[in-house]
């Protein structure tokens, strides 16, 4: 694949953020992918939520598969670690590296492909173990990568580019995550910037295993009449239920505090996920009536976005296994390797 | 894509004035072209290249069936870009065919183009990168873009245009463009059948045959379409007529049978419907996946089940569960899927379940090259499972033998309760090229499964002491209820550690694969049976090695070549045909180290992955040459490569 680099001159007037960085260090190499590909805006929107957040580009690495989703960490963040692995194994490298350096942010980019078939057990086991990370699917409902099979997340209602039926029940990504325990799960929607930003800072600020699930159209395969995953389909039955936005610390001084309909769920370091609920049923909190309104919207057609399942109480799994403080990779040997006493002590006792 | 058509035309057209030359050498073309004269030829190798999605593939295709209708022999390559859509008039969005022609059948790409039509100035700058043409060859560019509203681009065009002229090449420009817009609004989209209808006429193509395969491809269109897309060809075939000055004549090749024009994934397909297995599972991958769409098409029509899995590991799963049920399956996939498909194919292995599974390889490993071709997994397919996992392992030597191949497969599958891999590999797949019509033929069937009842008393795994075989019985089978297992087992099925037994089931199973051997054909020498060098390949390679040997040998290079079908078990006589000669060396398309390195020495050298195998089996000092470009070899690189070898004395060998 090919590596197209951008020029590197900057405008010395362009805005920095609260690090002194422009938007132009969050940027990556040129998309080769297809124009006007949904993945596209979804690194765009990556971009402004480190940007924003003030990300340290070098304490972060975005993981991904294989696809052409899996292919966008090149297309961001390119001052950043990154490992574009295996299709569908990415779940777990992201589990083994957060467990040898707490001390990263994790992005996971991948695709419905990549972790709703070949990869759905591990994606499921990163969920259940509440891998530190914020997990992104760029769910096109096709294999994009590989020309337009359908995937496993596509509709039942979803006809393919050459009317073929897809007859097989979809797998809800979302539905899925939250009972398997995901601690945040969302929907995005790639054609919805001011929705899918505060989204990505809130899922990288929250402390645990972060999902969100982009609805991100496939211009060449999977964006046709007939596609239940195409730009127009989505906004025509794209049900918002819940409005968010993102508060960092340094602005909860400042912010306006409109009582009423807005919620505010508070994450570690002091951030704010404010929520304002746009369907009254909807609680994000409650998994069980979440799973039930993911359902029966799904059935009446709707795509439900927003930010669909919170729980910010609970052990991620740095806590579960009790790992120390300082990441793993940084420990030196006198941290590391028994001492003799020790040593002797268990070689005690197998002496007979 | 399966073109197919009663008759080939053993005629030239009428308008051609010389008679045929006897054996036109390489450059000719140019040298002795005259105005009004068709030159002939022997061959010639064409390219078109256009942004992705412009239609040189298209126009590519098209072009290599009508040369196939015209009688000649021919070979298509696809000339594949990195991206999905790359971005317009970039070097890495080069797209489109290479097509070589002949006036005899053409087992493989050949060497460096003649001609080449370029629809911008990027995409063929990549193929002059890549060394692709060669000096002095023709060249029709479309010149749109001299004039380009861009000056940028306007400047580079121009600046391209004069270094190619400078460089030598024979460059022509063509309106491609403006022309079109003379009969249609959208001239992007019709240009590639101008260009057709271009090539239709330097290439003294009848323009009935054209007009015959434009129709064909468009069949699914409505007859406006149709219409109009014939027009820009007739417009290319009159533009070419009144404005350019290159005729060339390549006479037919002396076919006599019916010839369908196919791809190595659709041989594969086809071969899988004619051995009568009508179970494919699949998970999608790179360039093995239009070998399953293909039958998925199909099978609509003719019955059959094409099972699209969830990864790799469940597809291999699905395939063993059909066979298990005794309706045995293929699993088609590439690299990586092969991988993962290990575990399960052990198991096949162990409890005795005929299966069939086609690796098309590509360039490795991991995600390595994905478009392109290596046969880098000869050895792993051979020895990939953990344990002792002995299997058949065979590989097709061109397009036709895919479809041959598969049938083979199966019916070693059945008769020797087998997994049967067969290797193809990416140029393969994509490469296009006309074959004779099959025939069907009762004999590629494998043998029914008896079903009827067994004795009450009947051992499942009832393995022969000579030859390890055994009837299975397959669920439903009165009687024959059994319960399989991946655990080492007895001649009842049952679990068992005993120390014997364990070493019997390894046994037997081993010994299937010695009988099968005993069955096997000693692979027929090209060239003569002795001499100074005899070339070894396997795989795609075969018709690039011979056509070195050829070229060699008329140097009065003592060379000859073999080319091995079965790599796992190897036939019996080949340890014999390799002492006939003074050295043995294989060529593949894999890595292996060279002396070149200063590292490198006789005991740390890693050998092609053939040379391996030869070695290993016949204790032959089997020296290898090898390059991993994820290009095919080119019959004159292997020739170069002999020549080196055969100059360089033995006394200079480094280590040995
Ligand atoms: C083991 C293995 N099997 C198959 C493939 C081929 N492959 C590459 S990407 C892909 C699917 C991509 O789909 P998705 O994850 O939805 O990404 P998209 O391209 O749609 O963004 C497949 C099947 C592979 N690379 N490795
Ligand atoms: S094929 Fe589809 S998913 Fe892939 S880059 Fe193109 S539009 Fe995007
Ligand atoms: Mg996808």
């Amino acid at each position: 694949m090919s590596y197209i680099r951008k020029p590197a001159f900057q405008h010395p007037n362009l805005p920095k953020n609260e690090i002194g960085l422009t938007r132009r260090d969050y940027e990556g190499a040129m998309s080769t992918l297809c124009a006007g590909c949904g993945h596209d805006s979804v690194s765009a929107a990556i971009i402004e939520a480190c940007y924003a957040l003030g990300v340290e580009p070098h304490r972060l690495a975005k993981l991904s598969g294989i696809g052409c989703s899996s292919k966008t960490p090149t297309y961001f963040l390119s001052k950043s670690h990154g490992f574009n692995s295996v299709h569908g194994r990415m779940p777990s490298i992201a589990t083994g590296a957060s467990m040898a350096n707490t001390g990263l942010k994790y992005i996971g980019v991948s695709g419905d492909g990549d972790s709703a078939s070949i990869g759905l057990g591990q994606f499921a086991h990163a969920i259940r173990r509440q891998v530190n990370m914020l997990y992104i699917i760029e769910n096109n409902g096709t294999y994009g990568l590989t020309k337009g099979q359908f995937s496993a997340t596509n509709d039942r209602a979803s006809v393919g580019r050459k009317g073929q039926k897809n007859q097989f029940d979809p797998i809800d990504i979302c539905s899925l995550a939250i009972q398997l325990g995901a601690s945040f799960v969302a929907r995005g929607f790639s054609g919805d910037k001011a929705q899918l930003v505060p989204l990505i800072e809130s899922g990288m600020a929250h402390e645990g295993f972060a999902l969100i699930d982009v609805v991100s159209p496939c211009v060449t395969f999977n964006n046709h009449l007939g596609s239940t995953k195409s730009f127009d389909f989505v906004r025509e039955h794209n049900n918002a239920v819940m409005a968010t936005d993102f508060v960092p610390a340094r602005e909860q001084i400042h912010a306006e505090y409109d009582k009423g309909e807005a919620v505010d769920v508070q994450l570690h370091d002091d951030c704010t996920i404010r929520l304002r609920k746009l369907d009254d049923d909807y609680d994000p909190t409650d998994r069980a009536s979440a799973l039930k309104y993911l359902a029966d919207h799904h059935d009446r057609g709707e795509v439900v976005t927003g930010l669909l399942h919170v729980d910010t109480g609970i052990e991620n799994l740095r806590d579960k296994a009790q790992l120390v403080d300082q990441p793993l990779n940084e420990l030196v040997e006198r941290d590391l390797v028994p001492s003799q006493a020790l040593l002797d002590e268990v070689n005690q006792r197998r002496r007979w | 894509m399966n073109t197919q058509f009663p008759e080939t035309l053993q005629q030239g057209p009428a308008d051609v004035t010389s008679p045929p030359l006897p054996a036109a050498p390489e450059g000719i073309a140019r040298a002795s072209r005259q105005p009004g004269k068709s030159v002939f030829l022997n061959e010639h190798i064409v390219e078109i290249v256009s942004d992705s999605g412009e239609g040189a593939q298209r126009c590519g295709q098209s072009f290599g069936s009508i040369a196939a209708r015209m009688g000649n022999g021919t070979w298509t390559v696809e000339i594949i870009p990195a991206e999905i859509q790359p971005p317009a008039r970039s070097i890495a969005g080069a797209s489109g065919n290479r097509v070589r022609l002949a006036s005899r059948p053409v087992t493989n790409g050949g060497d460096e183009a003649d001609l080449v039509v370029a629809f911008n100035e990027q995409v063929l700058l990549k193929r002059v990168q890549e060394g692709e043409l060669k000096p002095g060859c023709v060249v029709l560019i479309e010149n749109k873009w001299r004039t380009d509203r861009n000056d940028e681009i306007a400047a580079t065009y121009l600046r391209t245009f004069d270094r190619l002229i400078a460089d030598g090449y024979d460059v022509h420009e063509i309106p491609m463009e403006v022309e079109c817009l003379r009969y249609v609004d959208n001239p992007g989209r019709g240009k590639n059948m101008f260009a057709l209808g271009v090539l239709c006429h330097v290439y003294c193509f009848d323009l009935q045959v054209a007009r015959k395969q434009v129709a064909f491809i468009f069949a699914k269109k409505d007859s406006a379409v149709v219409d109009s897309n014939i027009r820009l060809l007739e417009a290319g075939y009159e533009w070419a007529e009144t404005n350019l000055d290159i005729r060339f004549y390549i006479p037919p090749s002396d076919v006599s049978k019916p010839q369908i024009v196919i791809n190595g994934n659709i041989a594969v397909g086809l071969g899988v419907m004619a051995s009568g297995m009508e179970v494919c599972a699949m998970y999608p991958i790179t360039p093995a996946t239009s070998a399953s769409h293909y039958l998925s098409d199909v099978f609509a029509n003719v019955g059959g089940v094409v099972h699209q899995a969830e990864d790799e590991i469940a597809a291999c799963a699905f395939a063993i569960g059909s066979s298990y049920a005794g309706k045995c399956a293929v699993t088609i996939t590439s690299g990586p899927g092969f991988a993962l498909k290990q575990e399960t194919i052990a198991l096949a292995v162990m409890a005795e379940i005929p299966l069939v599974v086609v690796n098309v390889q590509r360039g490795g490993p991991s995600t390595g090259l994905p478009t392109k071709v290596e046969q880098g997994d000869l050895l792993f397919a051979c020895f990939g499972g953990h344990g002792d996992t002995p299997k058949v392992v065979m590989a097709a030597s061109g397009i036709e033998d895919c479809f041959y191949s598969i049938i083979t497969a199966r019916k070693i599958a059945e008769t020797f309760n087998t997994v049967v891999v067969v290797l193809t590999d990416a140029s393969l797949a994509s490469a296009q090229q006309p074959i004779p019509k099959p025939e069907i033929d009762t004999d590629w069937f494998a043998p029914p499964i008896d079903q009827n009842a067994v004795p009450i008393d009947a051992k499942p795994y009832d393995w022969d002491a000579t030859t390890g075989l055994a009837q299975r019985f397959i669920p439903g089978q009165p009687n024959g209820m059994h319960c399989l297992t991946g655990l080492a087992h007895d001649r009842l099925s049952h679990v068992a550690y005993e120390p014997e037994t364990n070493q019997e089931g390894l046994r037997s199973r081993s010994l299937k694969i010695a009988t099968l051997q005993k069955t096997l054909k000693t692979p027929t020498v090209f060239g003569e049976s002795d001499g100074e060098m005899l070339i070894v390949g396997w795989g795609s390679t075969k018709g690039a090695i011979e056509e070195a040997v050829e070229c060699l040998r008329a140097e009065g290079r003592r060379v000859s070549s073999l080319h091995l079908k079965f790599l796992h078990p190897m036939a019996a006589g080949i340890r014999e045909i390799l002492q006939c000669f003074d050295q043995v060396m294989t060529i593949e398309n894999n890595w292996s180290d060279s002396y070149e390195n200063d590292v490198i020495d006789a005991d740390n050298r890693r050998y092609s992955e053939l040379a391996w195998l030869l070695r290993a089996r016949f204790l032959i000092d089997v020296d290898c040459w090898s390059e991993v470009k994820g290009q095919p070899l080119k019959p004159n690189t292997i020739v170069t490569a002999v020549r080196k070898k055969l100059g360089r004395k033995k006394t200079q060998r480094k280590g040995i």
